[in-house]
This record gives structure tokens, C-alpha cells and sequence, in this order.
């Protein structure tokens, strides 16, 4: 991938998945790898920090014999996501005033 | 290599610098990783997941960072230790708000809930901070960039401290030689032009000493010219000075606009 990922760009990500439904490291991983050019590890960091901050919490349920951390997004989190989607929305639309031309300020 | 050589060595470096609850959080993660990718994919998700020791490095780095934004939410209490961290958590928002754009700033609630073992740890990870901050630094370039300049600071101050009988010393010899320079050519057009009004009178009075006593006269006259070529030569070498003085400062002001003019 061309373009780098900030880290709050990455939090964003992470956030929005979870938005949609609680899953657990490994499959949160395939999934940001479809967008995201994020090495395997650079998951956890993320998640720890975002469960620090209390935007997601996790909880364990029991499969195929052995566990699984499931990840949730926290009311906090999807307020976290809100702000980050208006934010995303500003700095798409300046980033493509930018690149597609059209109005300079 | 296995999953279990690399959850080990993956431990072994991890264990010194994390609370037993975060260890065993890490732990977990990564041994789940390996058995959601499924034995068969082992070595597989071993050349994914990088060294062992680089994501050692790399989880701590992070926790380096995130500890030290739960410095800030923490109350008071190691005083020195404690400013530092806030101030450097601080700059690490400050980076992070102009990065995010100065819009509207929703409030998002922080959580507040640091507990003990926690704040041990970020005491014990503070010693990594600095190194792990700018390993790190590639990836998230956040507080080390900072860190890196402000140190870079640092070193010239004490540079300019150390060196300072050098550069005193310079100087004052730079400050010396540019005032006797400019006393020197006042002192020229002064004498110049004392010589010049000097040579004028004692011509005129030679001339009319001439009708007087002829010698004493072309003696005076004499005298008065020998001032006047003095004058005349003073004020010549005042002039080359002056001339040299100016052609050097417009060269220096000429390749100043040039420079700007490349630069824009």
C-alpha cells in the first residue's frame, strides 16, 4: 500500500469493525489487512491501548476447547468512532480538493 | 521455529518490563493468534508476526506510550518524575491534536482508573522510554521526533557553554578589528582633511612669505604641499576602504536574495 495509516487513521479502523460486531484478535486482524498494509503485531498494541482507554472491553468465550478474547466496542468507543468518522469526512474532502483539483483556498 | 520457542522467547523479554496482568494479556493474544492461524500455519504466522524480539520491542514501545497518557490522568504524586511525564505527554497530545486538525474537539471522555501495579510499571518502562520512543519513532512519529530535536538543543547549549572562552574570544577580536577599522578610517578623513585646510593656509602664507624671505617662503610652501599630497593620499586610501567595504556587503546581501529567490 502506497499510503501510510496514522495511528488514530488505524484506531478509526479497529473501532468501526467492532462497531459492526465483536470479534476476536485474529479475525480483527485478517480484516484490517484487507485496507490496511499493518504488519500481524501491530494489532495488539493498538487493541490494548484502545481497551485502555476503555473504547472497547473484552470478555472470553470458550471455543473448539480452548478460548477466545472477543473484542467489544464501549459506548465511549462508538462516541470515539463518531468524532473520528467527521473527522475522516473533513480530511477526505480536503485531501480530495487537494488531488482532484477543483477549489483552492 | 515453534509457537511455543517463539511465545517463549517472546516472554522472556517481555517479563522484566510489564505488570503480571499485562504480561499474561500479551501472552494470550499471541498464543490464541497462533491457534486461530492453526498449527499447520505455524511457521507461516511466525515469518508474519516478525522476530520474536522485535515484537517485544515493539509491544512495549507501545505500552511506553500509552502509560505515559495515563500519567497525566493519574493524581500527583512522585513530584520530578511525575512533571516530566505530563509535560512530555503534553507535547505527545499537542503533536497529536495538530495532527488530527484543529476542528471541532468533542470532548472524549478519558477513563481514569490507573491502578497501582500499572503505575509500578510505567516507573520501571520510563528507563526505556527514551530508546523505545525513538525506535519507534518510524512507525508513529509522535514524542520521539521531539525528543530527538529538543535533545539535539540541549547539545548546542552545552557546546556553546563549554566552548564559550573560544567563541568569547572570537568574538571579541571579530568586535575589535571592525571598531579599529572604522576608527582608522574616521582618524583618515579627519587627518585628510586637517592636512588639506593646513596645506591651504600655508601655501597662501608662503606665498606671501615669498616677498618677505624667499626661502622661508618656498620652505612653507613646500611644507604645505608635502600635507596636502599626505591629505589627498589619506583621503584616496579612505576611499579604496570604503569602496572594498561596500562591494563586500552588497556581494554578501547579493547572494542572500539569490538564495531566497532559490528557496522560493
Amino acid at each position: 500500500m502506497v499510503f501510510q495509516l496514522g495511528s488514530a487513521l488505524l484506531d478509526a479502523c479497529v473501532l468501526a469493525v467492532l462497531d459492526q460486531e465483536d470479534t476476536y484478535g485474529y479475525a480483527l486482524t485478517q480484516r484490517a489487512k484487507e485496507v490496511m498494509d499493518i504488519s500481524e503485531s501491530a494489532l495488539y498494541p493498538v487493541l490494548r491501548r484502545l481497551q485502555k482507554e476503555s473504547l472497547l472491553t473484552t470478555y472470553d468465550q470458550a471455543y473448539q476447547g480452548r478460548n477466545r478474547r472477543y473484542y467489544s466496542i464501549t459506548p465511549e468507543g462508538r462516541e470515539k468512532l463518531k468524532y473520528y468518522l467527521v473527522e475522516w469526512g473533513s480530511y477526505k474532502a480536503r485531501v480530495d480538493g487537494i488531488l482532484l483539483g477543483g477549489d483552492k483556498r | 521455529m515453534t509457537k511455543e520457542t517463539y511465545l517463549a522467547i517472546l516472554g522472556e523479554r517481555l517479563r522484566p518490563h510489564l505488570s503480571e496482568e499485562e504480561y499474561q494479556d500479551v501472552m494470550q493474544y499471541y498464543s490464541e493468534y497462533f491457534d486461530e492461524a492453526g498449527p499447520k500455519r505455524e511457521e507461516e504466522t511466525v515469518k508474519e508476526l516478525g522476530t520474536p524480539e522485535a515484537l517485544a520491542e515493539r509491544i512495549l514501545g507501545e505500552q511506553v506510550k500509552t502509560d505515559s497518557s495515563r500519567r497525566e490522568a493519574a493524581p500527583e504524586e512522585n513530584g520530578e518524575s511525575q512533571k516530566i511525564g505530563s509535560r512530555r505527554e503534553a507535547e505527545s497530545e499537542e503533536n497529536e491534536k495538530s495532527r488530527n486538525d484543529r476542528m471541532k474537539e468533542t470532548d472524549i471522555p478519558q477513563q481514569d482508573g490507573a491502578d497501582a501495579a500499572q503505575k509500578e510499571q510505567t516507573q520501571t518502562a520510563g528507563v526505556f522510554s527514551e530508546t523505545r520512543a525513538q525506535e519507534n519513532a518510524g512507525d508513529a512519529p509522535q514524542p520521539g521526533s521531539k525528543k530527538n530535536w529538543k535533545l539535539s538543543i540541549g547539545w548546542i547549549i552545552a557546546i556553546a557553554i563549554i566552548g564559550a572562552p573560544l567563541w568569547i574570544t572570537l568574538f571579541g577580536i571579530a568586535i575589535g578589528l571592525i571598531v579599529m577599522v572604522i576608527a582608522l578610517l574616521v582618524v583618515a578623513v579627519v587627518m585628510a582633511v586637517v592636512f588639506i585646510i593646513l596645506c591651504t593656509a600655508l601655501v597662501l602664507a608662503g606665498i606671501w612669505l615669498l616677498f618677505r624671505a624667499f626661502a622661508n617662503g618656498l620652505v612653507t610652501i613646500g611644507a604645505a604641499l608635502l600635507l596636502g599630497g599626505i591629505g589627498i593620499l589619506l583621503l584616496m586610501v579612505f576611499a579604496g576602504v570604503y569602496g572594498l567595504l561596500k562591494k563586500g556587503y552588497q556581494a554578501i546581501r547579493e547572494r542572500r536574495r539569490n538564495r531566497r529567490e532559490e528557496n522560493a
